[in-house]
């Protein structure tokens, strides 16, 4: 399973770059720019999707019933995933506006909120590295990844009440900046957000077994040290 | 529950009456956050009074990290906080008396901060009613997150650095919501009554996810 | 056409830049999962088992 997720989103991966660097056309309005739109919007998309995933798991996590070890590593390698995918979201983001808009920045609803969500999530990613113990370290985080995913859409209602306030100039607003995809474009669009869903996938798996890896040695990691040293020593001394 | 709270919140505030630390340390504080941000304006009077609604809900905000933390921080010397899970108390009392000192304190703060505003920022301050309104709201969602957080940070060592870092991005829309409110009614403009909704939502969402969450929470190694 | 070619280009290393920082920023974070996979396993196989296998 897991290795088919690994080829398939490599396969996938690099024929979305091909096609989008090099096949597709060039879009009427945005140019060559439009290139991007075969990278950025998928790359949001897995950073809500892991995000999503680790709520959901914090939930599980915190039900009585289905409390188990495996929501909370699920969380905590679904959230380091949804932190890389959404720094990547912020730095396309800015990469597509400066040439757009001629701004790095632009405090729109959607760009703050994520930026926001960001923000949450390298504070879970922080309590989880500062808490020892696994046990309150799986509850508290379960609490604060939940928490901070329950403040994401008060975060957006309060953002795009004030962007409408703010009547941001029209060459930001989103529906200028969404080009019409027909044809080829459409196609690797699809392609492009199949192709980063399977590698968020892959991704998962590894990650996931990484903390299983490293709940072992939470556990077990200090008897087999003992374990080592106990082996150095007792060769040498017999012969002594 | 509600006895249990007004138990915790008592203990909490007479602590804090008898330590004066708030009174002593956290108002003098956010004077001194006005001030720097007056530097940092370059004192362009027309800027500050423009700003002073903003502004004062940050200077607010950090006033608020320090006095969660110091909330948290009545109970971390050794036996404290277990002191408090076997006493009985009703884990969501407890999460209610916490906040609600959290908020009182708070409060007495925004008063003083308010009159900050209006002499250093020549802000003049009419529409109390609505002003005082979000700021009721604002506290109490602010209290109820901050609890939320300082518990799950509580214990740690790092729980200076950690608390600000966890609490921030989450109170942005308080930020955002009461500095509106503030705003239109120090200009006299429309429309702050949208404004007070975000204030409620997040105050009724973060003092159910403690009533909630506070069991689970305070029961722990 | 030199010029034109001038003013094409920089939306194109724009869109460059866009790929590569995805695909390095990925690359790289990928290989960092497996390589701590790698050591983990490292750390875990000497599994109590005594004996110099340095």
């Amino acid at each position: 399973m897991r290795r088919l997720l690994g080829i398939g989103s490599a396969l996938g991966l690099t024929l979305t770059a091909i096609l989008g660097l090099f096949i597709t056309p060039p879009d009427r309005v945005m140019g060559t720019l439009v290139r991007l739109l075969y990278v950025h919007p998928s790359v949001a998309w897995v950073a809500y999707l892991a995000f999503g995933v680790t709520a959901l798991a914090c939930i599980c996590y915190l039900w009585p019933r289905t409390r188990a070890p495996f929501w909370d590593r699920l969380a905590v390698s679904s959230a380091e995933i949804g932190v890389v995918f959404c720094a990547l979201t912020l730095a396309t983001g800015s990469i597509w506006g400066r040439p757009t808009w001629g701004v790095w920045w632009a405090w729109d609803a959607r760009l703050t909120t994520t930026a926001l969500l960001l923000a949450l999530f390298i504070g879970y990613l922080a309590l989880r590295r500062v808490t020892v113990d696994p046990g309150a370290r799986a509850r508290r985080s379960a609490v604060a990844g939940l928490v901070a995913f329950a403040d994401v859409p008060i975060v957006h209602m309060s953002v795009v009440w004030w962007n409408t306030l703010h009547q941001p100039a029209t060459v930001l607003r989103p529906s200028l900046a969404s080009p019409t995809v027909s044809g080829s474009m459409a196609w690797t669009l699809l392609l492009s957000f199949v192709s980063f869903t399977l590698l968020y996938g892959w991704l998962l798996m590894h990650r996931y077994q990484n903390s299983v890896l490293e709940s072992r040695l939470e556990d077990e990691g200090m008897e087999i040290a003992l374990a080592e040293r106990w082996a150095e020593a007792v060769p040498s001394g017999a012969g002594r | 529950m509600f006895r249990d709270a007004a138990l915790v919140a008592g203990k909490d505030l007479r602590v804090e009456w008898r330590s004066r630390v708030g009174a002593q340390q956290v108002l003098p504080f956010a004077l001194v956050v006005l001030v720097i941000f007056a530097f940092a304006l370059d004192a362009n009077h027309n800027l500050l009074q423009t700003a002073a609604a903003g502004l004062y809900w940050v200077a607010v905000l950090f006033a608020g990290v320090l006095t969660v933390q110091r909330s948290f921080a009545l109970e971390a010397a050794d036996g404290l906080r277990d002191g408090l899970r076997l006493s009985g108390l009703d884990p969501a009392g407890i999460f209610l008396g916490k906040a609600a000192a959290v908020a009182g304190q708070l409060a007495v703060l925004e008063i003083f901060l308010a009159g900050g505003i209006a002499v250093l920022y020549s802000a003049s301050l009419h529409g109390v009613v609505l002003l005082v309104l979000s700021a009721v709201l604002a506290t109490i969602g602010l209290a109820a997150a901050g609890t939320v957080y300082g518990i799950v940070a509580a214990g740690l060592g790092v729980r200076e650095t950690l608390l600000p870092l966890l609490l921030l991005p989450v109170v942005a829309p308080v930020l955002l919501a009461a500095g509106k409110v503030w705003e239109i009614t120090l200009q006299s403009g429309p429309g702050a009554w949208g404004w007070m909704r975000i204030l409620v939502i997040f105050a009724v969402v973060y003092l159910a996810a403690g009533v909630l969450a506070f069991g689970p929470l305070l029961e722990e190694s | 056409m030199g010029r034109g070619r001038a003013l094409r280009s920089r939306p194109l290393s724009y869109v460059a830049a866009g790929y590569a920082l995805s695909f390095v920023t990925l690359g790289s974070y990928t290989l960092w999962v497996l390589r701590r996979r790698r050591s983990l396993n490292r750390l875990l196989r000497t599994d109590g088992r005594p004996g110099p296998d340095r």
